[in-house]
């Protein structure tokens, strides 16, 4: 698998460390139990589009948004934390990823890489877990 | 059979260098060029192999990477590779092969008996039997069962030979190189794409290398060798021979095997054996071709009965006549386009049979001017013939009843070539994510759709006529390139003289009439006949998940490349579907088996993993040190030996009881150590550590505990502070990565608005623990100014220092319990550092000390480490509830909480003194009963053990539920595996120094 | 070589004798020492028989019937662990009117795609005695289902590499023996006897420094679980009914009390999930969309066979590789999961390349094997690494998941135990701990240490 990290380029998935649900967020850390039980325990596991944290451990060392599917591998493309999705862009009216930037050319030849097909958007409410705080997000 | 070299001809061999080769024992001679399966052929080699469980005799029935049934050792001793195939396998001066999965030898094998008993070895019978007459008897017979399977004999020595990995990018990556393919990467290259070309021959050129035909004005090896020569003059071609293409992964990467000396008598030192290539392609060409496909009929399995195309590939490529008198089985025109080119070749072809009524008049006349019977509306009913075949029977055949109508006529034949149809090699497309569809007009699957950034070329497109493959190759690879981002500039293809083989001409034949009646062979190396598919569909076994894994269909080596088609279509027979409702099983890497070791590559053995050595490592080495794992890669010393015959146990009690007494030194440059710098570095550390950090002065040291979200133990280590934005944190030695990780999640995605940045330091610092009552005087005696008397220097100090010329950082902590510092140098300062302090300490009797020793005094003084810390305890088991801050929530501090985690039977940590002269024994459980025998339930276990210099004793960490109610009882250290059973009295951890005087002092 | 001696035996048992002969004869079960016995169909005499007969007579290893409006259990997932269920609802609670509704083939998931591997050698007593039960099961299975599911207890070796790992392996192996179970220590020198071609060298890169086996534990032929326990599931009532996807479930009163499916509804008042990797996908049809389990792609492989070469099941304590050699003679082995979310029976190359990286560094003997298939599998990967078997999320629902690498090897005691508490209502002791709220409370069985990390376990 090829990650397109938004630092670095396109790079081989080994280079990576994978971090899990990144529609996951940390409340706040005095929030009560069933917050952090279902932020730490419950995962909505789907099988399709993915919004996922991966750790460039062997690279920049940054955290990185990607989006993949889970039935097919495919990677839509990927962004740094706090940088609006696809979904958040959409609803700003800005057609998702237009800006031209470093990680354009990631994200074109992973577009590239996919079946051309362009990614489904999320339904929405599916994203964020209704009531959850985020924190720092942007 | 008795297969010969013709006079002349031969393409493909050197007929100037013979060669000798070794097979089963008897040496015969061949030609460069040759394939071991062709020099057989050459010497009239007709029994090659035994089937997997008939131990049918079996011959050679391919010319390629399909080859099911001839089936070799090849090389002997360590480099002994089993299960190879002889069609495969290129002649060199001295090759050795034996025949395999024959006892005691491969004319007379003993267990041919099976193949007498046929319906009671019937597919699946093993899940019916075995069972009786006892309990547990299939431990009696899987010995048995398990000699008797299996194909080739490994062997137990090491692979002498290396493996090598090598990695691409390229634009357009093409797989087979025949007319398509090269033609593909004619175009794609000449549209200035890289290119990868790779076949999996030794040449280029695929079925163009036994073609006849004309391309333009020259001949088709003419053709190949000029192609191949304008692509190798292109700088963004890259050409691999021998190189398999045989897994499609993710975002277009591929891997591929190429065998570097596979082909040579030795492998020269500075080669690899074999070299894996992983190639990321933004485009692939798939132009893998096509494999013909056999009829199954009773007995089709003899040596002598080969895919009718391989007689013509031996033949013009190798100069072999497979036989005297040639008879071919076919369903469409290539059979007799086969045919007719072996008898213009002067091959004996003495009858042609096609199950089709009605056959080109052109088929019939040309057979017939060479005295060749032609039977159209005929079929086999069986073979004839016992270790080879003698003939084929032969019977009037009406197609659209699909049954016999008349009598058998009787046709000798040393040979039968048949030809059942095509199957495009749609491997490689499927693994891409395409579904194979069913062309019912032509009888074969092609690739569908849902392949990602692939296209197929030639064959695999449907296209079967040479002229056709060329120009759809030139489109093909036109489209690749364009679509990986060039403009198209597709290459002119030539026109051919090569007939059509008007596929859709064909009369779908899988199975003869009746062949369940005999033992009519679909997957020849497994012995799966028409009755077992038969039978896999009267049981029940329908969908071809279930025919596959019941009978074993297409499981054997060759993956049933000629094998899985015909079992379809006889599972559809049964369920009277059409065969594409009955669909294909999953096509998985690798299309061919790949060495282990190839995909191993160089990262094995003492290179598995990368070593990580302090900078002190060869002084350690020079001190006598035993060097051990200890985690995240490093190397540490567990002991030094420097008095003889020392053995762990002495050598660590030494060293312990030489730092309680004076001073010693340790290498701790292994922690963890991360800067944790910026305006908000407190604020962070105050959310991450348990207890505070914000609160700690500059130049001082502060013990903290990390808990993961979930609330239970993650790391623990100290947090020194330089400045007031500046700290470093230290972590465990096998913890430093997955620390770093956390923290850099919490800074960069939870908490992006604390102004902290994170560095990671480990390698940068060298370190040296200094420890014992005579630690101060040490250093002191190399301090150049200032001094680190209690005052200047109290306990969790830390300073700036410069001793014996060294810039260092001397904090004040201590993990044994003494008096002790750690100095912290730049890392290539260490050795200098360590050797000064040995030396200027030799007066003071200072000792290098090891893991045991370090892990002997932090038991005696109560200290937990990695056992007590093994990811399921909390702050309350490891009494250390004290660091949980009231002042601020932290993280975890909320799942802490849960029940599970506050639940008073919870073990806890006490400390174990041993009531016998025995010692507590590591991984002892802790049971309050006194016989060994019936230990009850664990209460309990034991940590960490050492003997205890100064209880004079042997002592333990353990942890115990309900361990602190129980300080004074007395409990047994059970350890059933080694059969001993320890009192010990539980008691407060700390056994050394509880009020800490001797650290403060 | 005839196994004469065990015939002679076989003979001289006069109960089974004539049992032997009046089923040769009249082809039916008769009591056996009073009670009704459930005589296996298959048998060294049917086996012959049938071949005379030119294997023409037997019947469909498990009936494919059409489903009825109506069931007292449906289980959904005709995998390994749903047809077991089946099986001992039949055999221990004599509930016989139960439907296994499997969206495609039976034996299509996990249980046909897995390392075969069976072992109780675990270090927490939650999982040691449930999995020593599924072990037990194991023993007895063939008889059992009358089927010979070629279950081999060859021993299964765990190879140490540390001081430390070792101290940590008998911790393991002590629990074990303190509940009962057999557990061993081996010398590296036993290891090099018992496993011929392993490195035992001091320069290895991880040198072995001894291990822990568990002799009573081994391998089995897979497949043959789903179809032998689908066999005798059927045998006793059990309708299996193939190529019928679970498309909702139906609720009355916020209970469930059935399911709808590609081949129309089906009633009853207990439903039991046994779905593994795709329990998520299937418990959001009841409107369950959280779960604390996480689907990940495990990779296997096998090379061709091979006469023998290794004997027992081996696992390397440096990384993460495990292998053994199957009855047929292919060297089948794994490693770690990808470590991604995934629903796609397919990995890549970083851990393909790791997995075999070990399996060299353990067997420097097998580099020139060759590798004949790879393939992946879904793994429901839980919080803790340890399975759920338990009432609920919904009343009428019943779920088993979480099975992590251990679905395989836990399919007997799986069965049993999720039969036990779909037909009592209430978990058995066995599978107690197994609760699903185990997370929110803290009572996790985290047999690693690893944390709230699905892919770490």
């Amino acid at each position: 698998m090829r990650i397109p990290c938004p630092i670095c380029g396109i790079r081989d998935s080994g280079e990576f460390t994978y971090c899990g649900d990144a529609t996951v967020k940390y409340p706040a850390l005095d929030a009560d139990q069933d917050a952090w039980y279902e932020a730490v325990f419950e995962r909505r596991n789907p099988s399709g589009p993915h919004t996922e944290y991966w750790h460039h451990t062997a690279g920049c060392r940054r955290y990185i948004i990607v989006e993949r599917d889970t039935r097919t591998h495919e990677v839509f493309g990927a962004r740094l934390p706090h940088e609006p999705g696809p979904d958040e862009q959409a609803k700003q009216g800005k057609a998702p990823r237009r800006k031209p930037s470093p990680k354009r050319v990631a994200q074109t030849s992973t577009k590239n890489s996919g079946n051309g097909v362009a990614r489904p958007a999320p339904k929405a409410g599916t994203r964020r877990r209704p009531g959850s705080k985020t924190r720092g997000g942007a | 059979m008795s297969s010969f070299r013709l006079d002349e001809g031969g393409r493909e061999i050197d007929r100037s260098q013979r060669l000798n080769f070794n097979f089963d024992g008897v040496s015969y001679k061949g030609f460069a060029g040759d394939t071991l399966a062709s020099a057989l052929l050459a010497n009239g080699v007709g029994l090659v192999g035994r089937s997997f469980k008939y131990h049918r005799p079996r011959g050679i029935m391919s010319a390629g990477v399909e080859e099911t049934s001839a089936m070799v050792r090849h090389r002997t001793g360590a480099v002994t590779e089993p299960n190879a195939r002889a069609t495969m396998i290129e002649l060199y001066p001295g090759l050795q092969a034996t025949s395999q999965n024959a006892f005691p030898s491969l004319r007379f094998d003993l267990m041919a008996v099976n193949g007498k008993l046929g319906p009671v070895f019937s597919a699946g019978f093993y899940y019916k039997t075995f069972m009786g007459p006892l309990k547990r008897s299939w431990m009696w017979y899987e010995p048995i069962i398990r000699r008797a399977a299996g194909m080739g004999k490994g062997t137990f020595e090491p692979d002498p030979e290396r493996y090598e990995h090598s990695y691409h990018e390229c634009d357009v990556l093409i797989a087979g190189g025949g007319p398509s393919g090269l033609m593909a990467a004619l175009s794609a290259a000449r549209s200035g794409a890289r290119v990868i070309l790779a076949d999996e021959h030794a040449d280029f050129g695929g079925s163009l290398r036994h073609s006849l035909a004309m391309i333009g004005k020259l001949t088709a090896t003419e053709w190949v060798s000029q192609t191949v020569a304008a692509l190798s003059d292109m700088d963004n071609v890259t050409l691999l021979t021998r190189t398999t293409v045989h897994g499609v992964y993710d975002q277009g990467i591929h891997g591929a095997v190429e065998r570097v000396t596979d082909h040579v008598a030795e492998t020269p030192d500075h080669l690899p054996r074999q070299r894996h290539h992983e190639i990321v392609a933004k485009q692939s060409v798939y132009a893998a071709g096509a494999l013909e496909r056999p009829i199954a009929f009773p007995g089709n399995d003899l040596p002598g009965v080969m895919l009718a195309d391989s007689l013509l590939a031996h033949a013009v490529r190798f100069g072999i006549a497979a036989g005297e008198r040639i008879a071919i089985f076919t369903n469409n025109d290539t059979g007799w386009q086969a045919a007719i080119a072996l008898a213009e070749m002067g091959l004996g072809v003495v009858a042609i049979v096609d199950p089709r009524a009605e056959v080109d008049d052109e088929f019939l006349l040309a057979g017939a001017r060479r005295g060749i019977l032609c039977l159209p509306g005929h079929c086999v009913r069986r073979s004839v013939g016992g270790k080879a075949v003698t003939g084929v029977l032969a019977a009037p055949f009406d197609a659209t009843s699909g049954t016999f109508t008349g009598n058998d006529r009787t046709i000798e034949a040393d040979c039968v070539g048949v030809s059942g149809g095509w199957q495009p090699t749609v491997h490689l497309a499927s693994q891409n994510g395409s579904k194979p569809v069913y062309s019912a007009d032509r009888a074969l699957f092609l690739p569908g759709e849902g392949q990602r950034n692939s296209l197929c070329a030639g064959r695999m497109n449907g296209v079967f006529d040479l002229t056709g493959r060329l120009a759809d190759g030139a489109r093909v690879g036109a489209a690749a390139a364009k679509a990986a981002g060039f403009a198209a500039r597709p290459a002119s293809s030539p026109k051919t003289d090569a007939a059509d083989p008007r596929l859709d001409a064909i009369q779908p034949l899988f199975a003869v009439p009746d062949a369940a009646s005999g033992k009519a062979f679909v997957d020849l190396q497994h012995d799966v006949t028409v009755s077992d598919i038969m039978l896999a569909h009267r049981e029940g076994f329908h969908s071809v998940e279930h025919l596959k894994r019941y009978t074993t269909l297409g499981m054997a080596t060759d993956q049933g490349k000629t094998a899985n088609v015909i079992g379809l279509a006889v599972m559809a027979h049964a369920l009277d579907k059409p065969i594409g409702d009955v669909g294909t099983t999953r096509y998985r890497p690798p299309y061919t088996p790949v060495a282990l070791g190839a995909i191993a590559g160089r990262s094995i053995g003492a290179h598995l993993r990368p070593v990580r050595r302090t900078a002190m490592h060869a002084q350690h080495i020079a001190l006598g040190a035993e060097m051990m794992n200890a985690g995240a890669g490093w190397l540490r010393a567990r002991v030094y030996y420097n008095e003889p015959g020392e053995t762990v146990e002495t050598a660590y009690v030494r060293e312990a009881t030489a730092v309680r007494a004076s001073v010693g030194i340790a290498d701790v440059s292994t922690l963890g150590k991360i800067e944790v710098v910026g305006p908000d570095a407190a604020a962070f550390l105050d959310r991450v550590y348990t207890n505070l950090m914000s609160s700690l002065p500059v130049g001082k040291a502060r013990y903290g505990l990390m808990l993961r979200d979930d609330g239970h133990l993650f790391d623990d280590g100290t947090a020194w502070r330089f400045a007031e934005d500046r700290y470093m944190v230290t972590t465990t030695s096998a913890n430093a990565g997955g620390v770093m990780s956390h923290l850099e999640f919490l800074a960069q995605v939870v908490w992006p608005e604390l102004k902290v940045s994170l560095t990671s330091v480990t390698d940068q610092w060298s370190g040296i623990a200094v420890s014992g009552p005579n630690s101060r005087e040490l250093l002191q005696s190399l301090l150049e100014e200032g001094d680190l008397s209690n005052e200047a220097c109290p306990f969790m100090a830390v300073r700036n220092a410069r001793l014996a010329g060294i810039d260092c950082k001397v904090a004040r902590l201590s993990f044994s319990g003494e008096l002790a510092y750690e100095v912290y140098t730049a890392r290539g300062a260490g050795p200098k550092m360590w050797d000064t302090l040995l030396a200027e300490g030799r007066d003071l009797d200072c000792v290098p000390y090891g893991l045991e020793a370090l892990g002997a005094l932090r038991i005696e003084k109560g200290h937990v480490a990695g056992p007590e810390l093994d990811g399921r305890t909390t702050l309350g088991d490891l009494g250390l509830s004290a660091f949980a801050s009231k002042k601020k929530p932290f993280l975890g501090h909320v799942l802490m909480q849960r029940e599970g985690l506050t639940d008073p039977e919870r073990p806890v940590l006490v400390g174990l003194v041993s009531q016998s002269q025995f010692p507590i024994p590591a991984g002892a459980h802790i049971v309050d009963s006194m016989d060994i025998k019936k230990p009850g339930r664990s209460l309990g276990w034991v940590s960490s053990v050492t003997w205890s210099p100064v209880m004079e004793a042997y002592i333990a960490l353990g942890l115990l539920s309900r361990g602190r109610e129980r300080h004074g009882d007395t409990l047994y250290a059970t350890h059933p595996l080694r059969g001993s059973h320890v009192p010990v009295s539980v008691r407060d951890p700390v056994f050394y120094d509880p009020e800490g005087e001797k650290l403060r002092g | 070589m005839v196994p004469i001696g065990s015939i002679l035996r076989w003979f001289c048992r006069n109960q089974a004798w004539t049992a032997a002969l009046n089923w040769l004869l009249l082809g039916q079960t008769i009591p056996l020492a009073g009670k009704p016995v459930f005589m296996s169909e298959y048998s060294i005499f049917s086996v012959l028989r049938n071949a005379v007969s030119g294997n023409a007579h037997w019947k469909q290893t498990w009936r494919k019937p059409n489903p009825k409006p109506g069931y007292d259990v449906i289980i959904v997932g005709g995998g390994g662990h749903g047809l077991a269920t089946a099986f001992y609802l039949a055999k221990e609670h004599g509930i016989t009117n139960v439907a296994v509704v499997e969206k495609g083939w039976i034996g299509g998931g996990n249980v046909g795609r897995n390392t075969t591997i069976v072992r109780s050698n675990y270090l927490l007593p939650q999982n040691n005695r449930f999995y020593e039960k599924s072990l037990q099961l194991w023993h007895q299975l063939d008889h059992e289902i009358g089927y010979n599911v070629m279950f081999s207890d060859r021993g299964v070796i765990n190879l140490a590499h540390t001081p430390g790992q070792l101290d940590a392996y008998a911790r393991r192996g002590n629990s074990m023996r303190i509940e009962g179970i057999d557990a061993e220590l081996l010398t590296p020198s036993e290891i090099a006897k018992m496993c011929p071609g392993i490195d035992i060298s001091s320069n290895a890169r991880f040198p072995i420094v001894g291990g822990l086996i568990q002799r009573r534990g081994g391998t089995a032929r897979h497949d043959a679980v789903a179809w032998g326990f689908a066999h005798a599931a059927d045998r006793r009532g059990v309708d299996i009914i193939e190529n019928c996807e679970v498309t909702g479930f139906i609720k009355e009163q916020g209970k469930i009390v059935g399911v709808e499916t590609t081949r129309g509804g089906i009633y009853a008042p207990k439903v039991g999930v046994a779905v593994a990797g795709s329990t998520g996908m299937v418990l959001a049809k009841a409107g369950i969309d959280r779960l604390p389990i996480e689907s990940h792609v495990l990779q296997a492989f096998v090379t061709e066979p091979y006469k023998p070469l290794i004997d027992h099941v081996i696992t390397f304590g440096a990384g993460h590789f495990y292998v053994s050699q199957s009855d047929k003679g292919g060297i089948v082995f794994g490693g770690n999961l990808d470590f991604y979310n995934s629903y796609a029976q397919r990995g890549n190359l970083p851990t393909v390349r790791e997995v075999h990286e070990e399996a060299i560094a353990v067997f420097p003997n097998l580099s020139r094997l060759k590798l004949l298939r790879s393939w992946g599998g879904i793994m429901d990967m839980s919080m803790d690494g340890s399975p759920i078997i338990d009432r609920g999320p919904i009343d009428g629902l019943y779920l088993n998941c979480g099975w992590c690498y251990g679905g395989f090897k836990a399919t007997p005691g799986s069965g049993w135990c999720f039969a036990h508490t779909i037909a009592k209502d209430a978990p058995h002791d066995f599978n107690a701990a197994f609760r699903l709220d185990r997370f929110r409370t803290g009572r996790t069985i985290d047999e690693h240490g690893a944390g709230a990390r699905a892919w770490l376990h």
